[in-house]
């Protein structure tokens, strides 16, 4: 399926602690915010996610993809949060679009996120 | 100049009694409700021993059954996953069905799991029980655990998360 811009697919392993509850996520790319895309669910992270239960899997956005051009070089910053996420911490995971852990590719196979006890 | 000092004083004074007061009214009306909402999460209003029966929400509430399954008990879908356990409990109950939805939480005293939700992992309930707690007969409540989990007590909470009941494992 094609992206309006670029499809960038983060894959995470999320472990619950002390209550079952339902993650959210969004990615800051630049100037941009976004929100993760449901066109690829139920392959995609946002389920429920229990105490002692590892959930892997990937979030995925559709970003502008001038953002995500080589040499563009933009901040990216992947936050997490249960609940409403208000007066709460989130989970916050910056570095940016030339960092060795972006990989860029032409096609991605999405498979189901995989729970495991952990 | 002594009286002016004075009269400022006391106009300082006056000032932070109203001050105290409207602080005070702002806490007891705002946020008073609101602490009232979390406490009910953390303490229930009915705790029942094991093997004994307790009356909540206008029902009499009892453990009936507990039953382990080390598989999935849907024939769709993906297995258990790896190192977990399914705890199918079923809670009696007496008197008329209340007209709310709930939920199941179950807890080893330190962790909280939710119930299996509708696509879960939860089995058909048998005849004369069900999964919803605003049909009558027995509630049956399925929980996905790591296997080495202990658990010892089950909360029946409403939608905000109040404990209606806890029941003694």
């Amino acid at each position: 399926m094609q992206a309006a811009g670029q499809w960038a697919v983060i894959e995470t392993a999320l472990q619950g602690t002390r209550t079952t509850e339902l993650p959210h996520a969004e990615l800051v790319v630049g100037p941009n915010t976004y929100s993760p895309s449901d066109l690829f669910s139920p392959n995609t992270l946002g389920a429920a996610i229990s105490p002692q239960f590892t959930q892997r899997g990937a979030w995925v956005f559709d970003v502008a993809s001038a953002l995500l051009a080589p040499g563009a070089e933009q901040q990216m910053t992947l936050r997490v949060w249960v609940d409403d996420g208000r007066l709460d911490s989130r989970l916050v995971i910056r570095m940016t679009t030339d960092d060795p852990h972006v990989i860029r590719t032409h096609a991605v196979d999405l498979e189901p996120p995989v729970a495991s006890v952990s | 100049m002594t009286g002016r000092l004075s009269a400022l004083r006391q106009r300082n004074a006056v000032g932070a009694v109203v001050a105290a007061a409207a602080f005070g009214v702002l806490v007891t009306i705002d946020l008073a409700p609101e602490w009232s909402a979390y406490r009910r999460t953390v303490e229930p209003e009915t705790v029942v021993a094991k093997g004994h029966s307790g009356v909540a929400d206008g029902q009499i509430w009892k453990v009936a059954s507990v039953r382990h399954l080390d598989r999935s008990p849907v024939d769709y879908g993906p297995g258990l996953p790896e190192g977990a356990v399914l705890l199918v409990v079923h809670l009696d109950r007496s008197g008329p069905a209340a007209q709310r939805v709930c939920e199941g939480v179950i807890t080893d005293g330190r962790r909280r799991w939710k119930s299996e939700g509708i696509g879960g992992f939860s089995p058909r309930p048998p005849d004369g029980a069900t999964t919803l707690c605003s049909e009558p007969g027995q509630l049956q409540l399925t929980f996905l655990l790591p296997r080495e989990a202990v658990p010892t007590a089950v909360d029946v909470t409403n939608l905000e998360g109040g404990i209606m009941v806890r029941l003694a494992l």
